[in-house]
């Protein structure tokens, strides 16, 4: 019993020195000072039906760095004015798609993520409405993998809590096992082990899964009403429809003028200007 | 038949017509005469090539310059002159040398001979001068073709040529014919003005074409940009020249010609592209004279950041020797390009706006009636990369039509691209009352300040009176995009980062933790069991026990008990021959000791000492009164030399 105690502590003991060498990141440098008196110019601009102003101080705030998902939010939602207006520029519904997936992943609040999330389907209807009429398909999101759908089930945390209840359990069946003299304490200890030892390697795997997505990932959305996709020759590939404007997209590898995307199934190269890359709280 | 008289002839009339036919026939004959004899002389001379050149077009009043004349004949030069009017004199008189060149054409020897002729002249008058000089060959003159020569007042005169004709008789072909008709000929006419190899270090040359080295034989191409760093959008100038070397001694034909690539780029021409370029001044590269001839002059504007690259410009020069060609390349040149700095950029500012602009705009009507229409037309105008779509202001009850654009761009003062581009546009009120456009505004990066700048149009206001025709349905007006959620109208809190537990090293370590630390402590205990069997065989063994058998002994030695001290020297002797002879003496009786071990090996005087040994120890020990520690202590000495014996024996 002292041992399984030990045992315990020791893991505990480990998790909060990690914790705490973690929580030493410097937080991120602040955004300029100006940032909420032109927020709430662009906001202004957005409520007084000035949609073309609104984009131009919100685009201002993203050229400055600024990472909020509010920010995003009002940001797409202003492109989504200029097109309701009737004052659409190419590519205004990709922009608007972009702010509002921006805002989602950003979010911190569940009721800013409904918002987001209910604004991106009306673009996307809009969008998948538009190509059904140019008969280049519907299709705007594609199904993730089982894979994908299997690390996205729980968060990176709580895959790493996992992992490490199931190496305790496994650690505490092994020692049981040892140094047990009944039979039936023998057999459970074996049991434990068996049955904790995978599911540890599994969830390790997948919080080790998680953490790289958050960290090497990047995603961005078509921002381009005609992005066709290329080899990595630049030449359009055979048969493939332009990607559909306002989709997300994982972005591999940024080359000079050109980025690597997987959507789906589809693996391909799009000019970096139909594009455009998701910002991240880092 | 009565002899003649002279006198008087008394004629009839047959004596008349025979009279006429006899003159005439004389007549006929002296002009036959007079035919062959000038066949005859002609052809004794054939009329000669004569070519005649001036070393100056424009001479200053008073200045002197040469006349050339080149007469190729293989007749007999008997003379020369100048033929010159007022405005000259001749200085001297002419030298004359006669030259020969035998040449191979299509396998025929062709041989040609005659003379060079020059003349010294002086400008004597202001005006023009005609000259056209003469040559004497087998008895007939023969006129050159006529130069003329410009006298100008003294100091009005350009600086002159070097000598343009070839002293040596023209062996050598014109070195730019070549070029003719697709670059054509840096001095012009080769006929009016020939080139020679002769004076070329005379030519005067430009520092700014000089290179380290010719990039080729004959002619090469050379790339250079204006600049090697630049935001995007912003002006590069490249520049394609053309080198031929002055001294070329053969005739070129090019082909394959291939254009820079600028993928990177988009490209404005700045000059036209022409079969004859401009001649842009002379290099001296090494010790010989290049003419450089700018082909290709283009504003480049980048695309993207990075290291851009620009392709080589090539053309292929057709041999003589067949259709195999010699490649020329310029160079490939790379510019670095970068975003324009983040700070201080202006809202709406598009990356690639670089240059200098200015904008103006109208608005016309100011009034209209409901349903009606406004044309707003803004000039954007400036150098740089202007950009070729305005996004109009988005306002309410503001339907901006697609605009009809117009432009005036091409190079400019200093090579800068630019122009103006006028956007029309129709635009529609959807509300009545003064509806505002507002302003249109074009952030743009300037990059000779190195600072952001807009050029804005303000458009003001438009009166939408009531009446007119009923406002169109706008493509049904169905909301495209309905029910999207509510502005956000403040910034969201600031949030910390994370802290997420794959981050620590030490989680990954502490996953693996409870396993290991079974394995650890079962190896532990599996450790400890097996140093315990260790100590205890170690402590089992004769040496350690004879070591310690020593030790007591030394320690009994060093006390005051004699009976003590013998006892722990024969257990240390009993030990020593464990050790030593392999035999234990214990069971043995006293007097068969010495025996024993000799038949174990040890030496008979050793064994005698060690019997002997014992013997003493055990009589001490068993003797009724107490022994004498320090006898004790001697034979203890003695036994340590036996039980040394022994270990070495």
């Amino acid at each position: 019993m002292r041992v399984i105690v030990l045992f315990v502590a020791f893991v505990l003991a480990l998790t909060l020195v990690g914790r705490r060498a973690h929580a030493e990141v410097p937080a991120a440098p602040a955004a300029t000072e100006n940032v909420d008196a032109d927020f709430a110019h662009a906001s202004e601009a957005l409520a007084g039906g000035r949609a073309g102003d609104a984009i131009a101080l919100f685009e201002a705030l993203a050229d400055r760095g600024v990472v909020d998902e509010n920010v995003s939010f009002d940001r797409g939602l202003a492109y989504a004015e200029r097109v309701r207006m009737g004052a659409e520029q190419p590519g205004d519904l990709g922009r608007a798609a972009h702010g509002f997936e921006e805002a989602r992943s950003l979010a911190q609040s569940k009721a800013l993520e409904r918002d987001a999330v209910s604004a991106l389907g009306a673009i996307r209807t809009e969008v998948a409405r538009r190509r059904a009429r140019s008969g280049t398909g519907t299709e705007v999101e594609p199904n993730p993998s089982v894979g994908e759908l299997i690390v996205r089930l729980a968060s990176e945390d709580a895959w790493a809590v996992a992992a490490a209840l199931a190496s305790l359990i496994a650690g505490i069946g092994l020692y049981v096992r040892a140094e047990a003299t009944r039979r039936r304490m023998k057999i459970s200890g074996s049991t434990a082990f068996a049955v904790a030892a995978p599911l540890c390697v599994a969830f390790a795997l997948l919080a080790w899964t998680a953490r790289e997505n958050r960290l090497t990932m990047r995603e961005a959305v078509v921002v381009n009403p005609n992005a066709r996709p290329l080899d990595a020759r630049g030449i359009a590939l055979p048969n493939a429809n332009p990607l559909p404007e306002g989709a997300r997209l994982r972005t591999l590898n940024v080359s000079t003028g050109s980025t690597e995307i997987q959507w789906g199934a589809l693996h391909a190269w799009v000019p970096s200007a139909a594009v455009r890359a998701i910002a991240r709280r880092e | 038949m009565r002899p003649r008289a002279w006198g008087k002839p008394k004629t009839t009339h047959r004596g008349r017509t025979a009279l006429r036919g006899a003159l005439l026939m004389q007549r006929w004959g002296l002009l036959f005469a007079l035919v062959f004899l000038f066949v005859t002389r002609a052809r004794a001379a054939a009329p000669p090539e004569l070519r005649a050149s001036v070393d100056s077009d424009v001479v200053a009043v008073g200045e002197e310059f040469e006349l050339h004349l080149k007469a190729t004949t293989t007749g007999e030069v008997s003379g020369v002159e100048l033929g010159a009017d007022a405005h000259v004199a001749q200085i001297g008189r002419p030298s004359v040398g006669s030259y020969q060149e035998m040449n191979i054409r299509n396998g025929v020897l062709v041989q040609k001979q005659g003379v060079n002729v020059t003349f010294r002249v002086n400008a004597a008058k202001i005006g023009t001068a005609t000259l056209r000089p003469t040559v004497t060959v087998g008895g007939v003159r023969f006129g050159a073709n006529a130069v003329t020569v410009r006298i100008v007042p003294q100091g009005q005169a350009p600086p002159r040529r070097p000598n343009a004709q070839d002293p040596f008789g023209g062996g050598l072909p014109d070195p730019l014919s070549g070029f003719r008709g697709l670059f054509g000929n840096p001095f012009g006419d080769p006929d009016d003005n020939p080139t020679s190899p002769r004076g070329m270090l005379d030519i005067p040359t430009d520092a700014k074409y000089a290179l380290q080295a010719p990039r080729g034989k004959g002619t090469f191409l050379h790339a250079g940009i204006d600049k090697p760093n630049a935001v995007i959008g912003e002006q590069v100038t490249l520049s394609i020249y053309q080198y031929i070397d002055l001294e070329l001694n053969r005739e070129m034909e090019f082909n394959d010609v291939h254009d820079v690539s600028t993928s990177d780029f988009v490209r404005r021409a700045l000059m036209e592209e022409t079969p004859n370029p401009k001649l842009v001044g002379n290099a001296r590269i090494g010790d010989r004279i290049w003419a450089v001839r700018l082909i290709r002059k283009m504003a480049l504007f980048p695309l993207k950041a990075g290291d851009l690259k620009i392709g080589p410009m090539s053309l292929g020069i057709v041999k003589s020797t067949g259709g195999v060609t010699d490649k020329r390349e310029s160079e490939t040149l790379s510019v670095h390009v970068t975003d324009p700095p983040a700070a201080g950029r202006p809202p709406g500012y598009a990356i690639g706006d670089v240059g200098r602009f200015e904008m103006t705009g109208t608005v016309e009507p100011r009034e209209i009636l409901h349903g009606g229409i406004a044309t707003v037309t803004l000039e954007l105008s400036g150098t740089g990369n202007l950009p070729s779509s305005i996004v109009p202001p988005a306002h309410q009850g503001v339907d901006w039509l697609q605009p009809d654009m117009k432009e005036q761009m091409g190079p400019g003062k200093n090579d800068r691209y630019g122009g103006k581009r006028t956007f029309t546009y129709v635009v529609r009120l959807t509300s009545e009352g003064t509806i505002e456009l507002g302003d249109v505004a074009i952030p743009f990066y300037d990059p000779d300040t190195r600072t952001y700048d807009v050029a804005r149009a303000s458009l003001g206001s438009v009166v939408v009176k009531p009446g007119g025709a009923a406002e169109p349905s706008a493509g049904g007006s169905s909301d495209p995009l309905p029910n999207l959620p509510p502005l956000r109208i403040t910034r969201a809190a600031a949030v910390t980062p994370r802290a997420h537990l794959t981050e620590a090293r030490t989680f990954w370590f502490a996953l693996a933790a409870p396993s290991l630390s079974f394995v650890v402590f079962a190896g532990a205990r599996a450790a400890r069991r097996r140093l315990k069997e260790r100590v205890r065989t170690y402590n089992a063994s004769p040496d350690t026990l004879l070591k310690q058998r020593i030790q007591e002994a030394d320690a009994a030695c060093g006390a005051t008990d004699a009976r003590a001290a013998d006892a722990s020297i024969a257990r240390a002797l009993e030990q020593a021959i464990i050790v030593g002879a392999g035999v234990n003496v214990r069971a043995i009786a006293t007097r068969q000791i010495a025996g024993t071990l000799i038949e174990h090996g040890v030496a008979e005087p050793r064994a005698r000492a060690i019997e002997e040994l014992l013997a003493e120890c055990e009589a001490a020990r068993f003797a009724p009164t107490e022994g004498d520690s320090a006898v004790s202590r001697e034979r203890w000495k003695r036994a340590k030399e036996c039980i040394s014996g022994l270990k070495k024996g």
